[in-house]
């Protein structure tokens, strides 16, 4: 498809992630759930209500000009390699990119923007920004739910709220979540101890792609749990302020590991560049925790050499996952080609 | 003193009405009130004793289980109340309001908030506003009676009767 060509394609020349806050917050991104009235919710629903709201969405979003530079994806024009790639971009659920017919995603060029369409309630809407923006991608999101607001008829009770299919996701329909990359509270066996506080406060831990993901590469998702009670602009501004907390910890625990065993995190950030720098054969998750030293290693101050910042390192976190090695190769490999050219990519992304 | 209607029970619940400038004072004991239906003297939200809100948080499950409301289905889309708890999704939007006696407790114990304070659609705002009026105007009129200014309480009922008319 043409459009994975142009999302690979812009990951290999710009992809201008991180330019903003520390790099210990990967991504902010703000999720809506939102229904259509009288239709019922997608897991109850028969065929013709899901081509309802699919061809409802289509006609929106093809004729009027909510969201600018988009394009309307029906997932069923689309391979499973395809899907796993908009998986591992975030712009996908992968439970979404499962479903078969009228299921569909409306994403922008800058793939700041997604809108998934008969996933688990009728619409999500999402928008997700680098670094610590939690408050740009409420204000984004919040525009184009405005616009789509006089469009259709959303499901609402003044006294629930926006109705959605599981009552957990109840009220304001919104979930807030920052991804954050987090080695040295992991060296430093701090990690736990955060996560048992900042789950006082009704946040949710998660790994890399959310609900039921294991943790890799030292990365995890924050997001709010409930969202029923709440003013948006109040869970927005709480995920912030822990996540503002989060990060503090991390730096200090980095400090300390520079302060007190030096030479062992040096060693340790050496070896995964030389392992990175020279493996003929590597899965995904030991590439992404090794990447996850070098990303230390350059804040640290401790890779010296200038061609390796963050941006490459975004670059290549997700230029290795399964789903971008096979649709840059253009074809279905097996788990043991895969590793072998991962190994090639990342060997060359270094020499 | 005894109730007036049923001459049996002690009256706990003292009713004063208003009518057409004429004020009455009423004594019942809480079944013939109810009876009456005047037991709702508390205009404000529906208020749950803090008993059954911290049985409710033990026993909910089992108190459902009790009662045949596991049997009860959707108006809109007929899904059932036992379907919904195995999968744990709704059917349609209107399934929050054929369960609302189910869900109220659910929802107050998942999330500990029984209003939704955030954003409305532009189409529901009017509605909204409305309710909330509403809402203003019955907690209005219950201290009004808690300061036994009679005369205004009765003015705020009326125009709660008139709001809840456009209502319906």
């Amino acid at each position: 498809m043409q459009i994975i060509q142009k999302l690979i394609d812009r990951t290999n020349n710009s992809l201008n992630i991180n330019s903003l806050l520390d790099n210990i917050v990967i991504s902010s991104r703000i999720r809506l759930a939102r229904n259509i009235e009288e239709i019922p919710f997608t897991s109850n629903s028969n065929k013709d209500d899901r081509k309802k709201i699919f061809n409802l969405a289509k006609d929106i979003f093809d004729s009027k000009d909510i969201i600018k530079d988009s394009v309307f994806i029906d997932l069923g024009d689309y391979t499973q390699i395809e899907r796993l790639f908009l998986v591992e971009r975030h712009l996908v659920s992968q439970e979404h990119s499962k479903g078969g017919e009228n299921y569909g995603v409306v994403i922008n060029d800058t793939e700041t923007i997604s809108i998934m369409i008969n996933e688990e309630d009728h619409f999500r809407l999402q928008a997700l920004h680098s670094g610590l923006q939690l408050f740009s991608s409420w204000k984004l999101i919040d525009e184009i739910d405005e616009k789509l607001s006089k469009e259709v008829n959303y499901a609402f009770s003044p006294l629930f709220g926006y109705l959605t299919a599981c009552p957990t996701n109840l009220g304001t329909g919104m979930r807030a979540s920052v991804m954050l990359h987090l080695p040295a509270l992991i060296l430093t066996k701090q990690i736990n101890k955060i996560i048992a506080s900042v789950s006082k406060m009704d946040v949710i831990v998660r790994g890399l792609y959310g609900e039921g993901s294991k943790v890799l590469g030292d990365i995890f998702q924050i997001s709010n749990q409930g969202a029923f009670g709440f003013k948006e602009e109040d869970i927005v501004k709480k995920i912030e302020e822990i996540a503002k907390y989060i990060v503090e910890c991390e730096k200090t625990a980095r400090e300390y590991l520079l302060k007190e065993s030096r030479q062992v995190i040096e060693d340790k950030i050496w070896r995964a560049y030389g392992i990175l720098k020279h493996c003929r054969t590597i899965s995904s998750a030991e590439s992404l925790s090794l990447i996850s030293f070098l990303r230390l290693g350059v804040d640290l101050k401790i890779m010296p050499k200038s061609d390796i910042d963050f941006n490459f390192l975004n670059r290549m976190m997700l230029l290795i996952q399964p789903g971008h090695l096979q649709n840059i190769e253009k074809r279905r490999l097996d788990i043991k080609n895969r590793d072998i050219l991962r190994a090639d990519l990342i060997r060359k992304m270094l020499n | 003193m005894l109730c007036e209607n049923c001459k049996k029970k002690e009256a706990n619940i003292h009713y004063t009405e208003i009518y057409n400038n004429k004020t009455r004072e009423m004594h019942y004991c809480s079944i013939c009130a109810e009876k009456k239906g005047i037991v709702n003297i508390d205009f404000t939200e529906k208020q749950f004793n803090i008993s059954s809100l911290i049985s409710g948080f033990v026993n909910t499950e089992k108190i459902l289980l009790k009662t045949e409301e596991n049997k009860k289905c959707c108006k809109y889309c007929g899904l059932s109340y036992e379907d919904f708890r195995e999968i744990g999704r709704l059917g349609c939007s209107g399934c929050y309001e054929s369960f609302s006696k189910e869900l109220i407790p659910l929802i107050r114990r998942i999330h500990g908030r029984t209003q939704h304070i955030g954003k409305v659609p532009e189409y529901k705002k009017a509605e909204v506003f409305r309710r909330k009026e509403l809402l203003d105007l019955k907690r209005k009129l219950k201290k009004l009676i808690v300061e036994e200014k009679y005369e205004d309480a009765a003015a705020a009922r009326d125009q709660i009767n008139l709001l809840e008319k456009v209502e319906k």
